[in-house]
């Protein structure tokens, strides 16, 4: 499998408006690289560049030492799997998944042991004689990366091939997708708005916002050390809690109330002292032992843990995650703090821009 | 032609189970297309004389014909030896036709003023002959779709069955060649690298 460079790609439509702005990526062989953000901010519009069905405005595109960026679709040696699975309904699961191979009149025996394999990869083999009609959503899905794994490319493109599943679906499917990561060790461009999916596919994140690369990393890295307010918010269900304040005499001061910082986060934020800051804090992170005094709005026990959702100074929404079953009623009030080690510093957002991360103690 | 393995040919009795048989398909409809010729010409006689009972029991054999040979058709397509049987029969019936009105006519010779699709043959006698031509085309087709339907459904079916009786294994199959698609890939890459040695 081979790597993909892309290099400073930007996208600009003909009515000027830009989708994309100076991406750069360097896919490593075999890695599963997930897209993610909001609707809208570009993802699905650079996964449709490296395919080839949008023309690339700016920059280039490397796929196995070969410059792409103006190769057409064909050419580029790729495979998509789309949402809504791009079936023929009037042909066989068999003949969809041979489909390619038919047309670029490859021997019937070699797509025949071709589409076996995929089929014993995917467990469609008693599913081959079918129509798709007659399947459900999550054997359509796997028809469709069938058909892309049947022409063994050397990038796979996955443009929110799960969105159309329900939950419990959806689940099992991810699960399938890893395994099926595992045996082809295929390199993967996965486009999703679902932070979950992104999470647990993905051995790198990109995380875009208004056709911005705003973090690139591990999962882990952008859960835990998130590189701005945007993906601060957007990676973890529910979101992070941010407050506006600023840094003054060894507290974070804000309107709604005082949190003592340790030394460490003082030593941290020395040059930021009496400037605004935002501090972000993920509601299982919250504790029940501090000094600000949280108004409960809302309690929704979840088996495993309770999310209780309240006010801070009867105006900020905070959303907290307890690791036990909660009994609070509505309008109890409770002291919350929060894990020193698990507290996010931001800068203050300039325009467009969200607050870039400034420290964070751990 | 081509000798296959033992290997190769139970891959393409495989391919049988997953493929249709779209040629036993088109050769039968289009005998229905040779039969649809055969009585738009017919059907252009203005002899009153001729067409009187036997005008709608024609139509009514045509129309009864042409559905028969298209369920056959969609019966061959899925392997079913039995629809075979009936596209001979059909095959039979269109060659006993040619000897009804198509050669009665060629031999009476006294046919006039016919038309066809807008299309006025000169004389009755290549009138007659177009009859004939058009039913032992369709009967043709016909035969072919049987003939092909029949061969590889007996194929599919013998085939079938040692897959049942586990005589043979896809599977098996399969990562045979797999193996030896590897062993071949390796000898290729070792004769590359003894050339490269002789080179040097």
């Amino acid at each position: 499998m081979p790597e993909v460079n892309i290099q400073h790609l930007d996208k600009i439509y003909d009515n000027k408006v830009q989708a994309v702005f100076d991406f750069n990526l360097d896919i490593k062989d075999g890695e599963f690289i997930v897209l993610v953000g909001p609707s809208g901010c570009g993802k699905s519009t650079t996964l449709r560049m490296v395919a080839g069905l949008e023309d690339i405005t700016e920059g280039n595109l490397i796929i196995d030492g070969k410059d792409c960026t103006r190769l057409p679709p064909k050419d580029r040696d790729i495979a998509m799997v789309f949402q809504n699975y791009a079936l023929y309904g009037h042909m066989t699961i068999y003949e969809n998944m041979a489909f390619s191979l038919t047309l670029r009149k490859e021997n019937k025996e070699v797509i025949h042991r071709k589409v076996m394999a995929a089929a014993e990869i995917l467990d469609l083999k008693s599913q081959l004689n079918k129509k798709p009609k007659q399947l459900s959503g999550g054997q359509r899905q796997r028809v469709a990366m069938g058909r892309a794994i049947v022409r063994n490319p050397k990038v796979f493109l996955f443009d929110e091939p799960l969105s159309n599943l329900d939950a419990k679906l959806r689940g099992s499917m991810r699960r399938e997708l890893i395994l099926l990561h595992k045996k082809l060790n295929a390199t993967i461009m996965y486009v999703t708005h679902d932070q979950t999916e992104a999470l647990t596919l993905a051995d790198r994140i990109v995380c875009m916002s208004m056709g911005h690369v705003q973090q690139i990393g591990k999962p882990i890295e952008l859960y835990e050390k998130p590189a701005n307010t945007f993906v601060a918010t957007f990676i973890g269900l529910p979101p992070m809690n941010m407050f506006e304040g600023r840094i003054q005499g060894g507290y974070f001061k804000s309107d709604l109330f005082e949190y003592p910082l340790s030394e460490k986060q003082i030593m941290q934020l020395k040059e930021y002292e009496g400037r605004e800051v935002i501090l972000g804090v993920r509601p299982e992170n919250v504790t029940r032992d501090g000094s600000v005094k949280l108004n409960i709005t809302n309690n929704e026990n979840l088996g495993m843990n309770t999310l209780v959702h309240g006010k801070v100074g009867g105006v900020k929404n905070v959303v907290c995650k307890f690791a036990e079953w909660c009994n609070y009623k509505n309008g109890d009030d409770i002291n919350i703090g929060f894990d020193p080690a698990m507290m996010h510093f931001f800068e203050m957002p300039e325009g467009d821009q969200p607050g870039k991360a400034i420290v964070k103690e751990g | 032609m081509k000798q296959l393995t033992p290997n190769q040919q139970i891959i393409a009795d495989d391919i049988l189970r997953y493929k249709k048989n779209k040629l036993a398909q088109i050769l039968a409809i289009l005998g229905i297309v040779f039969n649809c010729l055969y009585f738009c010409l017919l059907y252009a006689i203005p002899d009153a004389n001729m067409w009187k009972v036997g005008l709608g029991v024609s139509i009514v054999l045509t129309l009864v014909l042409l559905l028969v040979v298209f369920l056959s058709s969609e019966g061959v397509k899925g392997y079913n030896y039995k629809f075979s049987i009936v596209l001979l029969v059909v095959a039979m019936f269109q060659i006993a036709r040619i000897f009804y009105y198509p050669l009665k006519g060629l031999q009476a010779n006294t046919l006039q003023g016919i038309g066809y699709f807008g299309y006025y043959p000169n004389s009755s006698g290549v009138f007659f002959a177009l009859l004939i031509v058009w039913l032992c085309a369709s009967a043709a087709c016909l035969i072919a779709s049987a003939v092909i339907g029949w061969i590889y459904s007996a194929r599919l079916a013998k085939f079938q069955k040692a897959l049942d009786k586990e005589e043979i294994s896809v599977e098996q199959t399969l990562k045979e060649m797999d193996a030896e698609d590897e062993a071949n890939a390796l000898k290729v890459d070792s004769s590359v690298e003894l050339d490269f040695e002789e080179e040097k």
